[in-house]
């Protein structure tokens, strides 16, 4: 059995780390004595995994993660109890229980939405300019350390209204697009970056991942 | 603009912005408080939130309901010089308050090193340095912690030092000043009744000598010298039953129980040993409360026991046994820090070492049987064999060994000893079956500096000179090579020698602290900022030679410039104790048998750790 949770990391804990965060959940979950598992010998941790990181800064209202569980518990009471504990910024959204066997979480992750603030007077005419073109290249890390690449097919949707910025990225576990990379790339100071939704692709339209994958 | 709004462009371009952000699980935030309290560690929140006594003291304040106590830390410099450029005054994290709009402002001195970031965070607060130049605007500026046991070199600075236990000196304090202000008084008068309470010292009523020499009072109605606040019964002693639990990684993250306080074996350098006196304890079963609501409210996973001898706690095994046998299901560890090698602490480590095994530290402190009794660490060579040995059939594999280079009437042959020792360490692994070993070993060795230290038996010892302790040090490196397999860890002495200049300083000291500041001197104890050739230019540019004060060597019977404060233990027992060294000779645990330090004309009771009250000569 393996809880399944929607969480979000705004405010004072996007300056949180992805560390920072991990061992605030499980802290949390400790308080308030959930049955998760733990992993056998050395030094034995609990057994959490979360479908993606967060870089620093940037929030999230749609956060992923799974907590192995060695018994069954009332997925609404575990939530509302967390919900009670968990520090400032952090809050459980959902909590589902789903099977053990299945893919992992990060599986089920192909794209991730984002909104942003956008006010310098050019940004309009930069997104354009980039939807236009089929190319931008840059330097990304990969494996085998930092290589050109042409991160434009990695970006799906990206519109303004306004000053009000939607993005949706390629967020595989083949490549993942950080939003801070493309914005340093075209030129773009944004604010208030927050990350929408981490979603699957059925049948060519975008999901949420946990309805896309359920096991 | 809030604070809070204004700093929101900067966080994410310094380091760890969680230093600044607040809104940790725990904090206590009160908007309507009568007194408000600004508690400032001079140094960087993660080392700040490591500190029990903030913990204690933030506990404290906090309970009375209308009392509130902030915490503010260091800024680090990349923040420190954003908040300046863009007019941000030094906040608190609980509200994001200006440190200068506190009623009291508060720091713990818990090293020398640390005096620099006092100035720098007052100056960052907008509070005028010296209490001469503070109006009754500005807040009242206090400080507490080990090193107002020799507060003379900030002297200039401080409106009033707390001296001692301070659980219920910070809150009477607080009552009476919150009583001063009602009845409209001005802050010296104020002052002027402080002074003359227990525990309490006033520098503003104070002179010091025109030379190296004593401190006496500018006016007849308060005290030649001054008593350290005391808590005598540790078990009633307020303790907190929540921490605050960090967003991000500090340096020791975990629950902190305080078994005990003080010591009774009179290591001769060590300050801790002597001003922390009598040895008290808490009960086994205050501590299992304290246990269970600390875990409960916080969630960690890792318990540490701190005592400065936590070997000699009465009931360690006990204690041991039962928090493994609560906690182990829910993998709780429990961690004790340095061990004193003597003491019988195998029960307690096959215990703790069920749910993990972290380093074990041992802190031999002398490589010699000869240095040792010379400095009174009552240990020998076979009781470092049994204990290494009891540790390593515990399965622990991680030692780590403490020492100190340039102690009084240490040779060449001194230093030898040590990695003598280690390789000891090591030959008794490796003599235990390669199956009931538990990996490879992990040898660490490290020396520091020695500082002679107020309050102890060598107060009268100057530091040895900086070239002979980098001699010294080059002597223990090559001989630590023939250790094969150990590390060895040293630090350049600068910091040691400065050290050694302020811990035995006077109020002249207080020139040099300034001009130091002014040339841009601050987190001195972190290597990346610690810039000696600025201090050097600011003792200079202020004409004191900074040797003069760390290589003092001082006659038996001069007055000294902390005389007059008194942390109970007598200077004809130190005294006592210096000439005893000399000659190698040593003076035994007082849990035997009470030694007559004098610590028993501060208490009101026996002493707690004699079961004898006795009044012996002194």
């Amino acid at each position: 059995m393996r809880a399944v949770f929607e969480f979000t990391k705004l405010g004072a804990a996007a300056y949180m780390s992805h560390l920072d965060l991990v061992r605030a959940l499980q802290r949390a979950l400790r308080r308030v004595k959930a049955p998760v598992a733990y992993s056998q010998g050395f030094n034995p941790h609990m057994h959490v995994s979360f479908a993606t990181a967060l870089s620093l800064g940037v929030q999230s209202r749609c956060e992923l993660f799974e907590a192995k569980l060695l018994a069954p518990v009332s997925p609404d009471a575990l939530k509302d109890a967390l919900n009670k504990t968990l520090p400032e910024g952090i809050s459980i959204v959902s909590c589902v229980l789903w099977e053990n066997d299945g893919p992992a979480l990060t599986s089920f992750v192909k794209f991730a939405s984002y909104e942003a603030t956008l006010t310098q007077p050019d940004a309009a005419q930069k997104i354009d300019t980039l939807l236009a073109s089929d190319e931008l290249i840059v330097q990304k890390k990969s494996k085998k350390g930092m290589k050109d690449t042409n991160i434009r097919p990695m970006v799906r949707e990206m519109s303004l209204a306004g000053d009000a910025l939607h993005l949706v990225l390629t967020h595989a576990e083949t490549g993942a697009l950080k939003p801070e990379l493309l914005f340093d790339a075209m030129g773009l100071a944004a604010q208030n970056v927050t990350r929408t939704g981490l979603l699957n692709e059925v049948d060519g339209q975008l999901v949420p991942a946990l309805e896309g994958g359920r096991a | 603009m809030t604070i809070r709004q204004r700093i929101e462009p900067l966080l994410l371009k310094v380091e760890k912005p969680a230093r600044y952000v607040g809104g940790e699980l725990n904090q206590i935030v009160k908007k309507d408080a009568k007194l408000r309290f600004a508690f400032c560690f001079p140094d960087n929140y993660e080392v700040g939130m490591s500190h029990l006594g903030i913990k204690i003291l933030y506990h404290a304040i906090n309970a009375r309901q209308d009392y509130a106590c902030e915490r503010v830390f260091a800024p680090w410099p990349d923040m420190a010089d954003l908040m300046r450029e863009n007019d941000i005054p030094l906040f608190s994290l609980e509200t994001h308050s200006p440190v200068g709009e506190f009623d009291i402002v508060g720091f713990t001195l818990q090293y020398e090193m640390s005096y620099t970031n006092v100035l720098t965070m007052l100056s960052q607060a907008g509070i005028p340095w010296k209490w001469s130049e503070r109006g009754e605007d500005a807040p009242l500026v206090v400080a507490g912690g080990p090193c107002t046991c020799n507060p003379e070199p900030v002297a200039d600075f401080f409106d009033l030092f707390m001296l001692g236990d301070g659980e219920e000196s910070i809150v009477q304090l607080m009552d009476m000043y919150k009583e001063s202000r009602e009845k409209g008084e001005d802050k010296k008068t104020f002052l002027r009744r402080m002074a003359k309470l227990t525990g309490y010292y006033v520098p503003m009523f104070y002179k010091a000598s025109e030379d190296f020499g004593a401190v006496t009072p500018l006016v007849d109605d308060v005290p030649a010298v001054i008593d350290r606040a005391m808590i005598e019964d540790l078990d009633t002693a307020v303790y907190p039953d929540k921490f605050i639990v960090p967003n991000t990684e500090i340096v020791f993250d975990r629950v902190v129980l305080e078994p005990a306080r003080g010591c009774t074996k009179g290591c001769r350098f060590c300050q801790a040993g002597y001003i922390y006196r009598p040895a008290r304890e808490r009960s086994v079963d205050k501590l299992l409360g304290l246990a269970d609501s600390l875990l409960s409210s916080t969630g960690y996973e890792e318990i540490s026991l701190s005592a400065l001898s936590t070997g000699d706690y009465s009931c360690l095994h006990e204690l041991t046994s039962q928090l493994v046998k609560r906690y182990q299901g829910d993998h709780v560890s429990v961690s004790l820090p340095s061990l004193r090698i003597d003491s019988v602490v195998k029960d307690a480590l096959v215990d703790i070492s069920r749910v993990r095994k972290s380093s074990l530290t041992f802190a031999p402190e002398a490589g010699t049987q000869r240095l040792r009794d010379v400095i009174n660490k009552g240990v020998n060579e076979e009781d470092l064999a049994r204990s290494v040995t009891d540790a390593f059939e515990a399965g622990y594999t991680n030692i780590k060994l403490y020492f100190m280079l340039g102690l009084p009437t240490e040779t060449d042959e001194d230093l030898v000893g040590i990695a003598k020792l280690a390789s000891k360490v090591r030959w008794l692994f490796y003599r235990i079956p390669f199956e009931e070993r538990k990996g490879n070993l992990k040898l660490g060795a490290s020396a520091s500096t020695f500082v002679p230290k107020p309050h102890t038996a060598f107060q009268w010892v100057g530091q040895t000179p900086l070239d002979e302790v980098m001699r010294r040090q080059g002597v223990l490196r090559d001989a630590m090579k023939f250790v094969k397999g150990a590390s060895f860890s040293w630090h350049e002495p600068y910091t040691s020698f400065l050290e050694a200049v302020f811990s035995r300083g006077d109020r002249h000291l207080g020139k040099v602290l300034a001009r130091a500041v002014e040339l841009g001197c601050r987190f001195d104890s972190w290597s990346e900022y610690f810039d000696y050739d600025k201090w050097m230019q600011a003792f200079s540019d202020c004409g004191i030679d900074p040797k003069t004060y760390a290589q003092r060597e001082i006659a038996l019977d001069a007055p000294l410039p902390w005389d007059h404060i008194n942390y109970g233990v007598s200077k004809a027992f130190l005294r006592r104790e210096y000439e005893k060294a000399l000659e190698a000779a040593t003076t035994g645990d007082c849990r035997q048998g009470c030694l007559g330090c004098g610590i028993t004309k501060l208490l009101k009771g026996g002493c707690p750790t004699c079961a004898q009250y006795s009044s012996s000569q002194n």
